[in-house]
């Protein structure tokens, strides 16, 4: 994570002295990826997810509606490895994003889709798909003509359901229902490449 | 956290006078539900008799007690001292349940509920436990051990655990008996709910295992009753060979108490349908440290009293030594003690639970379950004999597994003037004085019925929940 950082601080001091002078237009085709750090978590009657921070990444693409509105899909993902078992978030979501300074290049995000959730070890899987939103703010400094630097932070959370237990053991798989009220949550805080 | 408050005098006078009010002034229609009114008295109620130690009467301790659902009077927990005249039972049921989430005033824990239906499941398997033997625990919010694996990592389960088992160690009961009531409460978070009360069968009729080596199995003799089925567990139980290997030691050694004198009551408990369905299932094991007996084959009642081997020097010159002992024999200065002397340290008041595993398999419900006294034809409909049972809706058998905590390891139930059991009617009823089937209480009734606490209102303080006076 912390080398990831690195790279992203690194990204960011080079491209910065040549943002501004370029024209926020935001028109047909997009695309961005990005990468950062974030947290996701397991919420529940019986849960304490006491995940750690850790990598993230991101992409996404759509079609400007105008130079105020773009609309597209987001896939996120975050991967948290612990001395038990690994954890991972993956999220699919239509988003919106809303630049209320057409001229600049600060954006809101919204959007709904599907988070998915799943811890495991080398026997036992805990995991969960749940539709929910997601909210976030962003910037986009303009390095190129149609490039931009965009560093992000988003939050997703989903609706409350079924949490699966699945037990692998003398060659046999058995799944139980263990949690009715299980609902995920990520924040996610990146640096990502958008191209418009 | 509710505001529970054990049965009293003043408060069975009270649901008296107001259930005479009900009765004779209400509507048909009156919503709120009556109050229980004792109809009969249990066989457990009015057993104990006061020893030498003892300076209350059996009245006053008549006055702990409750109306089970079958109407009858049981006793129920006290703490060893009378708080209101300051006497002293003499004796402990361990921790003072009105703390507990799983205690409700309306629904006490009763001593001897599962003994009495059993007398009418089964008149020719009738068995009756003396009362000093129930012993209660309960911790509240306990966190439960789901393993080393991710569900360890990423679950939490908390749970209110309450329980209380019949386990005598100052008798020989033990030695043969293996049926032993249990009361089991538990709520977790994640919606884990059992409530059960059975005869629980701890290992096989007839015999124990050693507790200083549990290969050793031993037949002791007829279990009462003769018809007690085996169950799954063992009482594993110090007797003579483990005092001689761990408390009789050579000079300048030490007696190791803890090898010696630990008994492990190992419950596998469940409740079954009639099809053999396990609806649920436990095995908590219930510790007892210095027991104030073991077995001993060579003596007329096989029951050997552990203080006296703080006195004894074997041929070789092997004898006891330490702090136990020290205590026994107040550093050398006593050369001999009673079993039942409030100074002896071997009075089975260091008790502990582990709590272990807990499955459900109740997916397809209902919630309320009525089954024979030992768990098993469980149907939906209360019959003879039947015992209320709880078990959630649900079904954790193919999730993982989360086991108890030990509970009360760090707890001393002694206090004062309590001291090895003793009893005026013997160790243990061992039949039915008073059989009867259902609806005839009436003429079980004993000649001081109604008891003489619901006429005369007075004391005992026990409304604030709290631990017992120590």
């Amino acid at each position: 994570m912390s080398r990831l950082f690195l790279i992203a601080t690194a990204v960011a001091l080079f491209v910065t002295p040549v943002t501004a002078q370029q024209p926020n237009d935001r028109r047909g085709f997009w695309y961005g990826v990005g990468f950062g750090a974030g947290s996701g978590k397991l919420h529940c009657s019986i849960c304490n997810d006491q995940s750690g921070t850790d990598l993230t990444a991101s992409l996404r693409a759509g079609g400007a509606l105008s130079n105020s509105w773009l609309l597209g899909v987001e896939f996120d993902g975050w991967t948290n490895s612990q001395d038990v078992g690994t954890r991972r978030s993956w999220s699919a979501s239509a988003v919106a994003l809303w630049y209320p300074w057409p001229a600049k290049g600060a954006y809101a995000k919204g959007g709904v889709g599907f988070t998915g959730y799943r811890a495991s070890d080398s026997r036992d899987v805990i995991s969960t798909t749940r539709p929910g939103g997601l909210i976030g703010i962003g910037y986009e400094w303009r390095i190129g003509r149609k490039s931009s630097i965009n560093p992000y932070l988003h939050y997703q959370r989903t609706l409350a359901g079924d949490l699966t237990f699945e037990h692998t053991g003398n060659n046999t798989v058995t799944t139980a229902t263990i949690a009715d009220d299980a609902s995920i949550s990520s924040l996610q805080f990146g640096v990502g490449l958008v191209i418009h | 956290m509710r505001h529970p408050t054990l049965p009293s005098p003043r408060g069975a006078l009270v649901v008296m006078l107001l259930s005479a009010v009900v009765v004779s002034g209400c509507a048909e229609d009156s919503a709120a539900p009556a109050p229980p009114v004792a109809t009969g008295v249990s066989v457990a109620y009015d057993l104990w008799r006061p020893g030498p130690n003892d300076d209350c009467t059996a009245d006053i301790h008549n006055q702990y007690s409750a109306v089970g659902p079958d109407g009858k009077l049981y006793p129920t927990w006290h703490p060893p001292v009378d708080p209101a005249t300051g006497c002293r039972f003499g004796h402990e049921h361990g921790r003072d349940p009105r703390g507990s989430n799983l205690y409700r005033a309306d629904k006490p824990v009763l001593f001897g509920y599962a003994n009495e239906q059993l007398a009418i499941w089964d008149p020719s398997g009738v068995r009756n436990e003396d009362h000093v033997g129930h012993k209660l625990e309960w911790e509240n919010n306990v966190r439960f051990d789901l393993g080393d694996g991710v569900a360890g990592s990423v679950l939490e389960v908390r749970c209110d655990v309450l329980t209380k088992l019949h386990q005598g160690t100052h008798s020989k009961d033990a030695f043969t008996n293996n049926l032993h009531e249990l009361v089991y409460r538990l709520e977790c978070t994640g919606g884990t709910r059992l409530d059960m009360t059975v005869m629980a069968a701890i290992g096989t009729p007839g015999e124990m295992v050693q507790s200083c080596d549990h290969d050793v199995h031993l037949t002791v003799g007829a279990p009462t009753p003769l018809n007690s089925p085996s169950g799954g567990g063992k009482r594993t139980l110090p007797d003579r060979d483990c005092i001689e290997q761990h408390m009789l030691v050579p000079p300048g050694e030490y007696s190791s108490f803890g090898a010696a004198l630990h008994e492990s009551w190992q419950v596998n408990a469940s409740l079954r349908t009639a099809s053999g369905h396990t609806l649920a299932s436990i095995d908590p094991y219930y510790q007892v440290f210095y027991p104030s007996r073991f077995y001993d084959p060579t003596l007329p009642g096989v029951t050997g009293r552990t203080v006296d081997m703080c006195f004894v020097t074997e041929p070789n010159g092997d004898r006891a030594r330490g702090w136990l002992c020290d205590q026994a024999t107040a550093n050398g200065t006593l050369t001999a003690l009673a079993y039942d002397d409030p100074r002896s340290p071997f009075n089975g008041v260091r008790r502990q639970v582990d709590i272990n595993g807990n499955r459900i398999s109740n997916g397809d419900g209902p919630e309320v379950w009525y089954t024979d006294p030992f768990g098993k034809n469980a149907q939906t409909s209360s019959f003879p004999g039947s015992v209320r049972q709880v078990v959630a809706k649900m079904d954790n058998s193919k999730a993982f597994s989360f086991r108890g905590p030990t509970l009360g390891g760090n707890r001393d139930y002694g206090g004062p003037g309590v001291h090895a059991p003793n009893e005026r009617r013997g160790s243990v009823l061992t039949s039915h004085p008073d059989a009867r089937g259902p609806g005839e209480c009436e003429a079980g009734r004993p000649s001081h019925w109604p008891p003489r606490f619901l006429s005369t209102p007075d004391h005992r303080g026990l409304s604030a929940p709290g631990r017992a006076a120590r």
